[in-house]
């Protein structure tokens, strides 16, 4: 028998935690070091599913302990007096470094660069040992933390992220298939459940492929190779998921005008893109694929439109423009895959993928999150000044920092829920402490406690799911048994670090509720009125841009407005698991998913009007699309005051007054213009507006429907 | 019950009692705010937060006055 098949997975990793953490100990215990349990905690927190994710980490939480240690030196030699400067500086430096963590890519190593500068700071502040030492002391313990952890995953069951990248890389070809087939079928109609939970799934799977591409890179030469490529197909997969949802939102239109018959090519565009697909999952699971060029000659504007009407004509036109979309994609990702896999040895020069540019706006949620933990560490440090009475209060200030600044990106999760874990693994750590560690005599029954407690936490909170619980866990658990080579027991140290943690979590709480209203419901009701305060911004923008130089300001609200549509459908996804289970969620995330086709229905017409400006049929049609945003304006500004949408239904009556008023406008512009010739791109791009606007005014339509649905009243009672 | 402030011996540990009736206020005021929630009173309230704190402060006073003298 396979000796590997008598150990799960779930075994096995936390058989590797365990011993690093009896390494780590072993080491840092007979090199007579202080504080061993700092390697403890390293090795707690770096411990991921493969050997490079755990390298990455470590090697970052190693780098943001050097810049801590040099922080934090220059904060305590420039303030060593003043504690209100040194106070300031302090804080200003945990807001930047818990900023940078939500919007860099490398978000630990600002986290330890924040947390650890507190613990160096506090610690010799409030110590008789020079702050150099303690600065050091960390360093040391973390990389032995690191290398420990680093040398034991890549000796035992190594578990490489090339493997877990290719495995990725062949499940998110595979998800992509299946929404594509289920697009085409119409799945979302059918069973709409279903539908999304695949179309999650690819967005899970799109996020892993490029965390993992990141990493495996440093592990594995063969990624190294062609590492650009991965990051390329990775973004390519953002693309795609965005594309077949913009085109599933117009299939339900499409379908009436018989699409088959219009669009002679389409049956071979269909088997074409899942034959592409298909070698795409093949080429990633490392079966053998006979490589083919893909066939390009489709005719996109080959359609047939006789007896259409101008608005049917607009939204075959937006159609088609998503299919062409979709094709570029599919044929990208081939030929990235083709080259990756060693089909082709290099891609054509004319292949060109576009990088994501960067966004270069102040992402207000990470900003909240800064602020948070700026504001519980000022509320720490006072009660560490004024109230000095308080158990362990330097312990206080620092665990206050720590927490806030780690759950600063986490705006979700209930004080409640973290009191919970926080208090079990305490008085479980705390019983290991007082009632087990006092009978032991030797390193051996000490390193067996540590491997059997290690083990059985990493155990039970395996899943993704359970990270807080474990994280909570290992942490108490070095943090309450604070094994060192003086060591001495004390119930009263036990109960105190229960009492420190319950007083951040008091403080912790009243930050959240007091200051930003962390309340689910009160948070869904503000960023719906967010998102049609921005919808409504973009469409003034474009009216007002009759000068198509913008200035600086203008420009970045622009960019931030775009930033808001497209993302507060996901953060208000994220926010319904906390919603009151009295409310009915089901519909509030329908109305999510409305506000998802209306954000990216949004974003396309956007698109449009950008790809429009200089034309000269556009020109002459400005009055009038002017006219009609401003017309979507009032309903937009009409849902800022009043998201439950009762405003809308006198504005989607008038909707289906103007559609016509349009197409009459458009079809008398075209007579007119078409004595001087119009380009057929011209003129498609004013179909895809003309079909933009419809889709938008649909949308909103669906929104009306849909909040009729929604116990609005009750959704916006006071609440505890 | 003597009427004096007394401290709370858990072990080796001394609590005050102002710590032990300001936790059974929360408490209280814990289950309250469920309560309220529970049969749909808290809509009658302009700004529940402040309603929690002013609900512990009444509890842990009133404790502090009859049960545990602080």
């Amino acid at each position: 028998m396979n000796k590997d098949m008598l150990l799960s997975t779930r075994a096995k990793d936390a058989i590797k935690v365990a011993l690093a953490m009896v390494i780590a100990y072993a080491i840092a215990l007979s090199m007579g070091w202080d504080r061993p349990y700092w390697a403890g905690l390293a090795v707690a927190f770096i411990s991921l599913e493969t050997s490079g994710q755990s390298f990455n980490k470590g090697a970052q939480r190693l780098g943001g302990t050097l810049l801590a240690a040099v922080a934090a030196l220059l904060i305590l030699s420039l303030y060593p007096q003043q504690r209100w400067m040194f106070m300031v500086v302090l804080s200003s430096y945990v807001l930047f470094c818990t900023y940078m963590k939500s919007t860099t890519r490398n978000s630990y190593f600002w986290n330890v660069a924040a947390f650890v500068t507190i613990i160096v700071a506090v610690d010799s502040a409030s110590s008789t040992e020079p702050a150099f030492y303690t600065a050091m002391l960390r360093i040391e313990e973390t990389a032995l933390g690191v290398i420990t952890y680093s040398v034991v995953s890549a000796v035992l069951w190594p578990q490489t992220s090339a493997r877990a990248l290719y495995n990725t890389a062949s499940q998110l070809s595979n998800a992509a298939l299946n929404l594509f087939q289920e697009t085409l079928r119409d799945e979302f109609s059918s069973n709409p459940k279903n539908y999304l939970k695949q179309q999650g799934n690819l967005a899970a799977l799109q996020a892993r492929l490029d965390e993992l591409a990141n990493i495996a890179q440093v592990e594995s030469y063969e990624i190294w190779e062609v590492h650009e490529l991965w990051k390329d197909s990775a973004q390519l997969w953002i693309k795609y998921e965005r594309t077949i949802e913009a085109w599933r939102q117009n299939i339900n239109e499409v379908n009436l005008l018989e699409v088959e018959t219009r669009l002679p090519w389409f049956k071979q565009y269909q088997e074409e893109i899942i034959e592409r697909l298909t070698n795409i999952a093949r080429m990633s699971s490392g079966k053998r694929v006979k490589y083919k060029s893909p066939f390009r000659g489709f005719q996109p504007n080959e359609i047939d439109t006789t007896g259409l009407s101008h608005l049917e004509k607009a939204t075959l036109s937006l159609y088609v423009r998503q299919l062409i979309n979709i094709e570029r994609i599919t044929y990208e990702l081939h030929e990235i895959y083709a080259v990756i896999f060693g089909f082709r040895q290099n891609l054509e020069p004319q292949l060109k993928i576009e990088k994501p540019t960067p966004k270069h706006i102040i992402n207000t949620g990470a900003l909240k999150g800064a602020f948070r933990a700026f504001l519980c560490l000022w509320i720490a440090y006072i009660a560490y000044i004024f109230a000095p009475n308080l158990p362990n209060s330097s312990v206080l200030l620092i665990l206050a920092g720590v927490y806030s600044v780690s759950l600063s990106t986490n705006p979700y999760v209930k004080p409640s829920s973290l009191l919970a874990i926080g208090v079990i693994s305490t008085i479980f750590a705390a019983c290991i402490y007082l009632l087990i560690m006092p009978h032991l005599h030797s390193f051996w029954a000490l390193g067996t406690l540590i491997f059997i407690a290690v083990f059985s936490i990493a155990y039970l909170f395996h899943s993704p799911e359970a990270g807080l619980a474990r994280m909570f866990g290992l942490a108490n658990f070095v943090m309450t048994t604070g094994i060192s080579n003086n060591q001495s027991y004390s119930f009263s140290f036990a109960v105190n670090q229960l009492l420190v943690f319950l007083l951040i979590m008091g403080i912790f709480t009243c930050v959240s509720t007091f200051t930003f209203k962390l309340r689910p419901e009160i948070q869904y009701l503000s960023l719906l009125r967010r998102f049609f305060t921005s919808a409504g911004y973009l469409l003034a923008d474009q009216n007002s841009s009759s000068t198509p130089q913008r200035s600086a300001i203008q420009r970045y609200l622009r960019r931030h407005h775009i930033n808001e549509i497209e993302s507060i459908p996901h953060i208000m996804r994220a926010w319904m698991p906390g919603i009151s289970p009295t409310i009915e969620k089901h519909e509030l995330i329908k109305t999510i998913v409305v506000l998802q086709a209306l954000s990216i229905r949004l974003s396309v017409l956007m698109g449009e009007f950008k790809d429009a400006e200089n034309a000269p049929f556009y020109e002459a049609l400005r009055h009038n699309i002017s006219g009609w945003n401003t017309q979507l304006m009032n309903d937009f500004e009409s849902l800022v005051q009043e998201p439950s949408g009762e405003t809308l239904r006198a504005a989607v009556r008038q909707c289906q007054i103007k559609l016509p008023e349009m197409e009459d406008t458009i079809s008398t512009v075209l007579d007119e213009q078409s004595k001087d010739g119009i380009e057929l791109e011209e003129r498609l791009n004013i179909y895809r507006i003309l079909g933009g606007i419809r889709s938008v005014y649909q949308a909103l339509e669906n929104y009306e429907e849909q909040s009729q649905k929604v116990d609005w009243s009750y959704l916006k009672e006071a609440r505890f | 019950m003597s009427g004096y402030p007394s401290e709370w011996a858990i072990g080796s540990v001394y609590f005050p009692p102002l710590l032990i009736a300001s936790f059974l206020g929360l408490f209280l005021s814990w289950l309250t705010s469920r309560l309220l929630n529970r049969y749909r009173l808290s809509r009658f309230l302009v700004y529940p937060p402040g309603v929690f704190i002013a609900l512990a402060v009444i509890y842990t006073t009133l404790l502090g006055n009859w049960i545990i003298p602080i």
